[in-house]
Parts: structure tokens; C-alpha cells; sequence
């Protein structure tokens, strides 16, 4: 095996050499080149971390290499990771992707992001993504064309946040935050466990307890984070996309299943934390028509929420969640965007055209796609991009 | 509402989780190398983090940690070791109380344990990895 993993290693190695080479040069894009020169440096880094678990094999004898075995899969993981996502988006130069790069661009000065955008490549063949590793922001191809969902550019833009929160010293406030909220989630489900033990409850429900409480540490707070983080920098826009998402896709809105696991939380405990967001920022009005649109949706009144949802999604912790991470975005100095912020806002603002596409939308959903279809232009204008 | 955010966030944490707590298995296994300066105490305290969530997750004490997925950790580990969940806790309880006293001279059976420690975290990058890439 000793000289086998040696012939891996090797392999991996000039692969992460020839990928370098297939990086395209020149880029017509501008906005690619950081993401070009950061999939050459961390394959160069890759390299270097093959090429030194090289020199261990050397000296460790064939029964004593399940270490360097084990970093030879990670490095392996990271180098496809790259290959898939990092470099295929550099092959796809088109219009749609410089103009999401110039909106993500114009968007992160809006809202006072502390470190670069990530890049947008519109290749996703599954809604909108955001790939921490190579840092892009993947998106169906046709979406530039829209405006309704483009707000979910800045959900994704949460998740960079996310990723970056520890590295980054102007968002150590929210690092510091999440920890605190961690501990918060970790104590109340470690409550509930005790009483739920003492009121000698059936016997899955401790099991699901610990289940929930990991997915709320790992997958849920991430969600939620990204959903409030796009409400509070962006305004109602989001809690529109979302229901209007949720109307399109879900058929449970209070989906959760003790014996299965789900990335996301249900959609009306997402809702719920955005609506108790909208009520803190001061957007009453707004939020009585979000939450009158969304007792219309059919799939609310046909299904009910079930024992184990208020187990998963208690209002005990949307509430603490939403508060604790709006201050934490303003002591990170995000621009959170308030009802007369918004009304202040100019016309060229993309947080004032995503917003107003929900006015008009919801005033003349028959003669909005003409106003998008102008308004899309006059963005592709002023970033100087000719159809 | 698309996973690969979920799993390729996960999959970069916990790889670099697999990577540290390697370096620090990397330094624990040969005792008459370690010298208890800064560096390695961090190592040393790196792999007492790792090891006090998974002890958390057996003594349902709901771990604040992010560092690894402790009850899918747990999980695994349970099913890779051959001496049952309460000599496999007793194991980890053993080699979280040496490094603790910053006593490195472990045995083979500490080796052993921290092995499947690390096998069990490749275990769960590679899981979300498979997941990744099928999105």
C-alpha cells in the first residue's frame, strides 16, 4: 500500500499541476480575476501539502500510514472541490455572469460588506448556492434577466459572511455573537432534555432532542442567519422572495421530520423569523400584508404543524435569534436597511430597484415584466454591458 | 433552499478539523518528540476539544462546539471500535485525562482510539462530500 499511495499522491500532483494550466488566460471578466488567482493559489497549496505528505511516506514504514492516508482524501476532496466548482465557473464568461458580478459588486458597497464579494457563476442547475470553498455564488443562468429573485443573491451573500466571520476582524462582533447564540440554543435544548427525562417521556423523543440540537448548531442558525441577514441589509424584498418561493416549491410549510434530516429549517419558522425581523425594523405595514399573502397560500391552511415542529422551532429561540444577530450586523457596521433608509434610497440603489419590483408586482403583476424588462436594461446600461 | 451551501460549509470546517486534529495525532504519537512548548499545547488542547464534544455527545451534556458533528462522530465511532459504547467511552475518558495533565506519553491503545477518532471525521468530510457533488 506504501507504494501505491506514494503512485496517488504523485497522480494528485500533476493533476493540481495541470489544473493550474487550464485556468483561461486572459479573462474578459475583471471581476473573475480574484477567483482565478485564488483556485491557482490553493491548488499551488494543495501541491505543496502533497508533496510534503510525500516526504513522511518516506520514513514510515507500510503499517504506519493511515495519517498520511487520511490527508492524502482531504487533499483529494479539496482539489475536486476546485476542479467542479472553482475552475468550470471560469469557463463560462457570459453576459449573465458579468452583469451578476457588476450587481454583486455594487451591492456589497451598498451594504458596507467588510471584505470582497464573492463571484457569481451562473451555472447552477439547482436555484441559487453558495460554495464557501471557492467562494462563488452560483446561479440558474436565466435569473439575471429577473428581479423577484434576485434578492436571494443577498441570502447567499449571508452564508459568505458566515464562512469568513472568524478571519475577517470587523465581523469578530458577529463571530462572538454566534458563539453566544450557539451557547443560548445549546442551553435550552439541554433544558428541554432534562425535563423531557423527568416527565419520563416516550423514548425517541431525548434521541430527537440531541438531533435537533445539532442541526440547529450545524445547518439551521446558518439559514437563519442568511435569511435575516437579507432582510436587515436588503429590506421586505426578501420576505417576498421567500414566500414566493415557499409558494412555488414547498408542500409542507411546517415540514419536519424527527427521523430525517433536513439542511434547511421549515419554511414558516423561516418566515416566522422574518416576519418578527420586519416587526423590529419598523415595517408594519409591510409586514401585515407579507402575513395576510401567506395565510392565503394554500399549502398553510391544508396542513397543520405537528408535535415535534414546536420541539424543532420554538418562537422562544426565532425571537432571541433575530435580535441577537441584528446587533450583531450593526456592531459589525452593516448597513441595516430601515423603512425611511429605504424610502431615502436613489433610484440607481439596487436595494431601492429590488424592493420597488415588489411594489410593482404586487400593483400590476399583468404589466410588471414590462417595467422589469426596462429596468434590467438600464441596470446592464449603467454597469456597460451592450445587449 | 439548495444543500450545497449546508454541505460545502460543513465539509471546508470539518476538513480543516481532520487536518489539525491529524497534526496533533502527528505529535502525540511519538511521546519523546513532544516537548510541551506553546505550540504544542495548542495541538495538545485542539485534540481535548475534539475529544471533550464527543465525550459531551456519549454523556448527553449538549456540546457547544462546532468543530466536529459530535453525535454523527459518535455514531461511527461506536460502530468502528470492537469493545462495546462503554469501553470505548472509558477509552476516550483515559486519553482525554493524560492530555489533560499534559501527560503525552500515550500508550497504543490511546493511539488507537484517537485513529478512529480521525477515521470516524474522514468518514463524515468524505459522507459530505459524496452529498455535495451529487447536488
Amino acid at each position: 500500500m506504501k507504494k501505491y499511495l506514494e503512485a496517488l499522491i504523485n497522480e494528485q500532483i500533476i493533476r493540481g499541476k495541470f489544473l493550474k494550466t487550464i485556468i483561461p488566460h486572459p479573462l474578459r471578466i475583471s471581476e473573475l480575476l480574484s477567483l482565478a488567482e485564488r483556485c491557482s493559489r490553493m491548488i499551488d497549496e494543495i501541491c505543496i501539502r502533497l508533496s510534503d505528505l510525500q516526504l513522511d511516506l518516506k520514513e514510515r514504514s507500510s503499517d504506519d500510514i493511515i495519517d498520511i492516508y487520511r490527508l492524502f482524501r482531504a487533499n483529494l476532496r479539496d482539489l475536486e472541490d476546485i476542479e467542479k466548482y472553482g475552475i468550470t465557473a471560469l469557463y463560462h464568461e457570459t453576459k449573465e455572469l458579468e452583469f451578476l458580478n457588476k450587481l454583486i459588486f455594487k451591492i456589497h458597497q451598498e451594504i458596507n460588506l467588510p471584505l470582497n464579494p464573492p463571484a457569481i457563476a451562473c451555472i447552477s442547475t439547482r436555484y441559487f448556492f453558495y460554495h464557501s470553498k471557492v467562494n462563488i455564488i452560483f446561479s440558474p443562468i436565466g435569473e439575471s434577466s429577473f428581479l423577484l429573485h434576485l434578492s436571494d443573491i443577498f441570502h447567499e451573500i449571508g452564508h459568505h459572511v458566515i464562512s469568513n466571520k472568524s478571519n475577517i476582524s470587523k465581523l469578530h462582533p458577529l463571530n462572538k455573537k454566534f458563539k453566544e447564540v450557539i451557547e443560548y440554543i445549546s442551553d435550552y435544548y439541554l433544558n428541554l432534555y432534562i425535563q423531557k427525562i423527568r416527565e419520563t417521556c416516550p423514548e425517541d423523543i431525548p434521541q430527537m432532542i440531541k438531533e435537533i440540537h445539532s442541526q440547529w448548531k450545524f445547518d439551521w442558525i446558518n439559514e437563519i442567519f442568511s435569511d435575516l441577514f437579507a432582510l436587515f441589509t436588503l429590506g421586505p424584498a426578501y420576505a417576498w422572495s421567500h414566500l414566493h418561493l415557499t409558494a412555488k416549491k414547498t408542500t409542507n410549510v411546517y415540514e419536519f421530520n424527527p427521523r430525517e434530516f433536513q439542511t434547511h429549517p421549515a419554511d414558516y419558522a423561516r418566515f416566522r423569523a422574518l416576519i418578527i425581523g420586519l416587526g423590529i425594523l419598523g415595517y408594519d405595514s409591510e409586514l401585515a400584508l407579507i402575513q395576510s399573502k401567506w395565510n392565503t397560500l394554500p399549502y398553510c391552511s391544508i396542513f397543520q404543524p405537528s408535535p415535534e415542529y414546536f420541539f424543532a422551532f420554538p418562537e422562544e429561540i426565532l425571537q432571541k435569534v433575530t435580535e441577537e444577530f441584528l446587533e450583531s450586523l450593526q456592531d459589525c457596521k452593516f448597513k441595516i436597511v430601515r423603512p425611511n433608509d429605504l424610502k431615502n434610497k436613489s433610484q440607481n440603489e439596487i436595494v431601492r430597484v429590488l424592493n420597488l419590483a415588489w411594489e410593482k408586482f404586487w400593483n400590476n403583476s399583468a404589466s410588471y415584466r414590462d417595467w422589469e424588462e426596462e429596468i434590467t436594461s438600464i441596470l446592464r446600461k449603467n454597469f456597460g454591458i451592450l445587449d | 433552499m439548495n444543500e450545497i451551501s449546508n454541505f460545502s460549509t460543513k465539509l471546508t470546517s470539518f476538513n480543516e478539523t481532520l487536518r489539525k486534529f491529524e497534526e496533533a495525532l502527528l505529535l502525540v504519537r511519538d511521546s519523546q518528540k513532544v516537548t510541551t512548548n506553546p505550540e504544542n499545547l495548542i495541538k495538545i488542547q485542539f485534540l481535548l476539544e475534539i475529544i471533550e464534544s464527543i465525550i459531551a455527545s456519549v454523556e448527553s451534556r449538549f456540546s457547544k462546539s462546532v468543530m466536529i458533528d459530535e453525535l454523527k462522530i459518535w455514531d461511527t465511532i461506536r460502530i468502528q471500535s470492537t469493545g462495546g459504547t462503554s469501553v470505548t467511552k472509558n477509552q476516550l475518558l483515559e486519553v482525554y485525562k493524560k492530555l489533560e495533565k499534559s501527560e503525552i506519553a500515550l500508550d497504543k491503545d490511546d493511539i488507537i482510539i484517537l485513529n478512529i477518532i480521525a477515521d470516524a471525521i474522514d468518514f463524515e468530510c468524505e459522507k459530505l462530500f459524496k452529498r455535495m457533488m451529487a447536488g
